[in-house]
């Protein structure tokens, strides 16, 4: 009986040291990513990015009615129009749009990263080339639906098609304004731009998740953003996706 | 105890859950014009013949650059520097022992660099040609690209043609419409023109009376034949290349320019040949019962394309030309009447024209036969399209009716999106079938 009491004492000892344990690993992580603004499911974020390009596959059964010329100009004034539309809009306040890296806070973990990068040997940033062949290839391939994660019950694929259906719509619209001098078309480059997107379509926050490696090139995606917003108006099934910065625009791919 | 250690899991498990981000691919970016400013430089003290001469080099570098609107801007003044533009060519005239020379410099005054600086004697004779050339090197330091400056168009013209007569020769300009130069005088009809790859010589087919046997057996009969016809450019001499009966026409040369390929009805229904110009001797490309005609062939002559009748109508084709009906594949599936295909020169994209609402128009269609583009429309009839060295560019004719009996037909150029840039002959005949130089 004695033993069995005392077992009974241990595996409560042990139990509590364990939950102590548990507690003190998530409180580390959580001060972790505080201090450093790092995550631990970063890597886990990036495997899971998914390439989709919105494209209309035609079947041709006749000579095309429209030229090139009349094509573009049709993508032009609805760019304008837009535009106007955009012009007319109510400012929303509350929505202030950053389009700068947001400033990291000053707290101490700031101040001892800023401190000891001064010291580290700071590794030359590769410019990162896109491949043309891929770009090609995806454009071709047509409407591709987003494969979603464990879609499960009816509400969730419904969910998931509103949303692919609404990443379909943000090429064409940001299209319209990328544009590059020719020196740096040339150079091939590849950025790709996490942005945040409000419920009115406004483009709240944009992130650069990979650099070309030149500092032009990754202005002017953003300034496409910037002139492309406000973007189409998310569905409400999807606000949490677009809200937090699901979206991210690859420039070209 | 136990929803403790249930909320544990869930913050964990919350933590650890994997965010989805979806890349959506936002595509090429569109090409941001660069702007270019050229300043005319001081020619006091030059005659008035040189003087002139100096004010039309400017105009033809601004000319030229223009061509090219989708990546630059010219700025049409030429008073002063342009501070704003990201280009800038200033230039001046310095004599040394009589001889006039220009001194020139491209600058980019963006990143605030000398792209290119250069001193040549001034061809105040040929100052066309002298413009060309300096524009075309400024268009290649800044692209790092060959331009078109330097080309030329060959075409036929009736321009001759006299009381009922019609008479067509062949003519070669430059490829903005200058200094034009007659290179027959055959007073004859001649059809489908073509260039050596290095330019030297020239293919033609001429309309010749021809005397042949009776179909009765009995004694002979005249009748016109299309023979082939080779000529020097520089020597202006000409040599029958093929003259068996019928059609010996639409002939192109081969990428080394030993052999070329042309189309022979000498078997009633006609066919595609390729034909040794040394020794002569014929090998077939394509054997249908159905007519095929106009073959063009690709940079790298892995592939020729061509019209055929075989599907009912003229549709376009492409083959292996290294052998026999070798891998012919239809490209065209639409139009009512399709004719002239021809490669760009990366052999990636054919530009034929299709009738349609009564009327020819020009069409762009990827070599495996995807993306089938219109590039004319409400142009008038616009036919024999042919595409500029760099790709970048299409010669074509466009025909307008004047009145129930006339009609002018002239050369133009657009860009391969269709864009005209201009038109480039003026009262020079009714001109047919322009021909871009390698």
């Amino acid at each position: 009986m004695i033993e069995v009491i005392q077992t009974k004492d241990n595996l409560n000892k042990y139990l509590s040291i364990a939950i102590v344990l548990h507690l003190a690993v998530i409180i580390m992580t959580l001060l972790f990513k505080l201090i450093t603004g790092l995550s631990f499911f970063e890597s886990e974020k990036k495997k899971e990015i998914e390439v989709i390009q919105a494209a209309v596959r035609v079947d041709i059964v006749g000579m095309p009615k429209f030229t090139l010329q009349e094509l573009k100009k049709m993508d032009l004034e609805q760019g304008r129009v837009e535009e106007e539309v955009k012009n007319e809009a109510p400012v929303n306040e509350t929505s202030k749009i950053e389009f700068k890296k947001p400033q990291k806070k000053v707290n101490i973990g700031n101040l001892l990263s800023s401190y000891s990068s001064k010291k580290v040997k700071t590794k030359k940033v590769e410019k990162k080339k896109y491949n043309k062949a891929a770009l090609k290839e995806l454009i071709l391939e047509g409407n591709q639906v987003s494969k979603g994660v464990s879609a499960t019950g009816e509400n969730q694929v419904a969910i998931q098609k509103e949303f692919a259906s609404y990443l379909q719509l943000l090429p064409d619209k940001v299209r319209v304004y990328w544009k590059l001098p020719s020196y740096l078309l040339e150079k091939e480059l590849q950025c790709r731009i996490q942005v945040y997107i409000n419920k009115d379509g406004q483009v709240t926050r944009s992130n650069i998740l990979e650099s070309s490696g030149d500092v032009s090139y990754d202005k002017k995606a953003l300034e496409a953003i910037k002139l492309a917003s406000p973007l189409p108006r998310p569905d409400e099934k999807i606000l949490k996706q677009v809200t937090s910065g699901a979206v991210v625009l690859g420039f070209p791919l | 105890m136990k929803t403790f250690f249930l909320l544990i899991l869930l913050f964990i498990q919350n933590l650890s859950a994997q965010e989805t981000l979806t890349v959506v691919a936002v595509g090429e970016a569109e090409v941001e014009k660069d702007k270019i400013s050229f300043e005319q430089p001081d020619f006091e003290g030059l005659k008035a013949s040189e003087a002139s001469a100096i004010k039309e080099l400017v105009k033809i570098w601004q000319s030229d650059f223009d061509f090219y609107r989708e990546l630059f801007e010219v700025d049409k003044s030429i008073d002063k520097k342009n501070e704003k533009s990201r280009f800038h060519v200033n230039s001046k005239i310095v004599i040394e022992s009589d001889i006039a020379f220009l001194d020139y410099k491209l600058i980019d005054q963006e990143q605030k660099k000398d792209v290119l600086s250069g001193k040549k004697q001034i061809n105040f004779a040929k100052i066309r040609k002298f413009a060309h050339e300096i524009s075309h090197d400024m268009y290649r330091a800044i692209t790092g690209k060959e331009s078109i400056f330097k080309s030329k168009i060959l075409f036929v013209s009736d321009r001759d043609s006299r009381n009922g007569d019609t008479i067509k020769e062949i003519y070669i300009m430059d490829f903005d419409g200058g200094n034009k130069e007659k290179i027959t005088s055959l007073r004859s009809m001649i059809i489908s023109p073509s260039l050596s790859p290095d330019n030297s010589k020239i293919l033609f087919t001429l309309v010749e009376d021809q005397i042949v046997k009776s179909s009765n057996g009995k004694g002979t009969q005249r009748v016109k034949n299309l023979n082939l016809y080779l000529m020097d450019l520089k020597t202006k001499q000409r040599k029958l290349v093929s003259s068996v009966a019928g059609i010996n026409s639409g002939a192109v040369f081969s990428k080394d320019g030993k052999s070329i390929y042309l189309t022979l009805s000498y078997q009633k229904n006609a066919d595609i040949f390729k034909m040794d110009l040394k020794t002569l001797s014929r090998t077939r490309i394509t054997n249908h019962y159905r007519d095929d005609v106009d073959p063009h062939i690709n940079a790298d002559e892995s592939l020729m394309t061509f019209l055929s009748g075989r599907p009912g109508k003229a549709m376009i084709y492409t083959l292996d030309p290294s052998g026999v009906e070798k891998s012919v594949k239809r490209i065209s599936f639409v139009g009512r009447f399709n004719a002239a295909p021809r490669f760009n020169p990366e052999g990636t994209e054919i530009v034929f024209s299709s009738w349609v609402d009564d009327r020819f128009d020009i069409y762009r269609i990827g070599s495996n036969g995807t993306n089938l583009v219109r590039l004319t429309k409400n142009f008038g009839s616009n036919e024999e399209p042919w595409f500029s060295p760099d790709g970048q560019f299409i010669v074509f004719t466009s025909q307008r009716v004047i009145t129930r009996r006339r009609a002018v037909q002239d050369v133009y150029i657009m860009n391969r999106e269709g864009e005209i840039i201009r038109k480039i002959t003026e009262n020079y005949g009714k001109i047919f079938t322009p021909r871009w130089s390698n």
